[in-house]
């Protein structure tokens, strides 16, 4: 008898264990499923995008529709891009960008990493309602500001010139204040304090203690900056009417508008816009996926 | 000696005060100079533009005519509130694409967020490293690349549906995921989707900030992957959760952008994609209506005011700070 019952609990303990690594099995193949076709979907449009910037007009909408693109290898396999770059201008559009973003981004830097240090490090009267003041622009939608920011900008004669896309962005610099406060307050006291003992003035505690020590921080916050700069639309689109001055976003939109049903075109042209942002994601990964992860804003 | 002594002890306190006060003014400057940029850029590109957009909405004021300028009181807002049904209509539009898409884009974010921190998962570098390299896409290219996708009749979703799956979609009786008044929201929900990986970031950094220990007491005690999951996981990353909602909340009381390169703000299908930041832009910079367009601004911002108070309101019940009892 009681051979038995140890033999029927033991069938039911390893029945136990069997439906448990049936369950686990299960559970995990299921999230692989899930996550590989998540992962498709992400991936796919990349890919259709960049295809079709491979293919001769005729073949875009082909049926059945392919992947491998017709002009793979072949006579012509660039003519997308080179049509883009030299017709349609997007050479200029470009380097529009690189400029615009290249100097909101620094500047960013320069007004950031100043008022960062003064919020972080400088104790005087006042600041505790700067920094509400701070944290209160967070709050303020773009659509509040920009009425009053665009007679602003026709009033001072800047209308269809690159400040409007440089100036704000520049000076108004709350997400990298805020970032680089975090950061410049986990500076050790006894640095500064032994600074002070060599007589550093609080201009040298600035450029020779926190600047170099938060060069990590500070190419986060560049890349942050210089990215939000490149997709931006609103601003272009309101204060650019010169073709020449168009940004690589605006240069897509008004491009759209006017050849709408040439997608081989008008997918190189998205690749050139996204080209730069991959290329810095792929080089600069941690930078940017840290700064996004710790202060949560983009 | 003694006529003498209370004014040598004054003097040393006036020089004590003079020398605190010389001290504090030096701070104040030093202050000052390193807040100025940034001070300067706050004044003439927030907080003036944010006053004068309310002191606009008090005029009747269209760019194209500025010489008929003239105060008009509340009239603006209460056309706004009471006799412009696009007002309403606009809110509504955007509630309702919020009650949809945020859900999805949070539980989404989430889901990933939880895969991406499991242990049995591999490959977790490579796709985390995919999840998150569509938000480097400009929005321009992502919404041409997703409609282009999508398209009813030459896109892959719909040759996909139809040719494999055997659904019929493609075609003006099909799918038409940009066209139809009741696809519309999950398209775009989808296409917002695709920018899932900086929710899901944040997520993740709440997830491995949870103490393992307290998985450790949990598995002892004989809690299951679902029981944990639910007692321990959710209410440690509510704050995370909560942060994610009200930025998800705020950004889509501004909901803009896609909907304007997607159809230049026409509101295709049927009104549908009339968000009240496109309603917003139509009245400034189409029809140059700036003193309406400031009121429409206003209400976006205490509309989103309103939701953040709500929302930091309920916090208090489901939002767990360690630290507090």
């Amino acid at each position: 008898m009681t051979t038995n019952y140890s033999t029927s609990s033991n069938t039911t303990f390893l029945n136990k264990v069997q439906s448990m690594i049936n369950l686990r099995l299960l559970r995990s193949s299921m999230a692989y499923v899930f996550l590989i076709v998540f992962a498709f979907t992400t991936i796919f449009p990349f890919l259709w995008m960049i295809s079709t910037t491979l293919k001769s007009r005729g073949a875009i909408f082909s049926l059945p529709p392919t992947l491998i693109p017709d002009l793979l290898f072949q006579e012509g396999m660039w003519d997308a891009y080179v049509e883009v770059w030299t017709q349609h201008n997007f050479l200029r559009y470009t380097l529009n960008s690189f400029f615009v973003a290249g100097a909101a981004a620094v500047g960013q830097l320069v007004t950031a990493s100043m008022a960062g240090f003064a919020f972080a490090r400088m104790k005087f009267r006042g600041s505790g309602f700067f920094f509400a003041l701070l944290l209160s622009t967070t709050i303020i939608p773009v659509e509040v500001v920009i009425i009053p920011e665009f007679l602003l900008m026709a009033r001072l004669n800047w209308l269809d010139t690159y400040l409007p896309l440089i100036v704000p962005s520049f000076l108004a610099a709350s997400f990298g204040t805020f970032m680089l406060r975090e950061f410049f307050a986990t500076v050790p006291e006894a640095l500064v304090e032994a600074a002070v003992l060599d007589g550093a003035t609080t201009f040298q505690i600035y450029k020779d203690i926190f600047l170099p020590i938060s060069i990590p921080a500070m190419t986060t916050l560049f890349l942050i900056a210089f990215i939000n700069n490149w997709n931006e639309l609103l601003r272009p689109v309101l204060y650019i009417s010169t073709p020449e001055l168009r940004t690589v976003t605006i240069g897509i939109t008004t491009f759209q508008n006017e050849f709408g049903a040439q997608w081989n075109l008008l997918l190189a042209a998205a690749v050139i816009s996204v080209l730069p942002l991959i290329i810095i994601y792929i080089f600069a990964q941690r930078y940017v996926v840290e700064g996004i992860a710790t202060t949560g804003l983009k | 000696m003694a006529a003498i002594s209370p004014d040598v002890v004054s003097n040393e306190t006036k020089v004590k005060k003079k020398k605190r006060g010389r001290i504090e003014r030096e701070q104040i400057k030093w202050g000052l100079i390193f807040l100025s940029p940034w001070l300067i850029g706050i004044v003439v590109f927030y907080m003036i533009p944010f006053i004068a957009s309310f002191g606009f909405s008090l005029l009747e004021f269209n760019l194209a005519v500025p010489e008929a300028t003239e105060f008009v009181g509340l009239a603006n807002w209460r056309r706004a509130l009471f006799n412009d049904p696009n007002t309403y209509e606009s809110f509504g539009v955007t509630f309702l694409f919020a009650l949809i898409s945020l859900p999805i884009g949070m539980a989404f974010a989430l889901l990933l967020a939880l895969l991406m921190n499991a242990k049995s998962v591999r490959g977790k570098a490579i796709f985390r490293t995919l999840f998150f390299m569509p938000t480097m896409v400009p929005l321009v290219a992502a919404v041409l690349i997703w409609g282009g996708v999508l398209n009813e009749q030459t896109g892959w979703v719909n040759l996909l549906l139809e040719n494999v799956f055997g659904i019929e979609a493609v075609g003006v009786d099909g799918l038409r995921w940009l066209a139809n008044p009741s696809l519309i929201y999950f398209t775009l929900t989808f296409i917002g989707l695709w920018a899932v990986g900086n929710t899901m970031m944040i997520t993740l950094a709440g997830l491995q900030s949870v103490p393992t220990e307290m998985y450790e007491a949990a598995e002892i005690d004989g809690a299951g992957y679902w029981r944990q999951l639910i007692s321990i996981t959710i209410p440690m990353i509510s704050p995370v959760l909560f942060y994610n909602i009200v930025l998800g909340a705020i950004g889509l009381m501004q909901y803009f952008l896609v909907p304007f390169v997607l159809n230049g703000g026409s509101g295709f299908p049927e009104g549908t994609t009339n968000f009240v930041g496109i309603y917003f832009f139509n009245q400034a910079f189409k029809f140059f209506n700036m003193g309406y367009g400031a009121t429409i601004a206003w209400l976006i911002f205490a509309v989103s005011l309103l939701l953040t108070v709500v929302l930091f309101g309920s916090a208090r019940y489901w939002v767990y700070y360690a630290g507090e009892e």
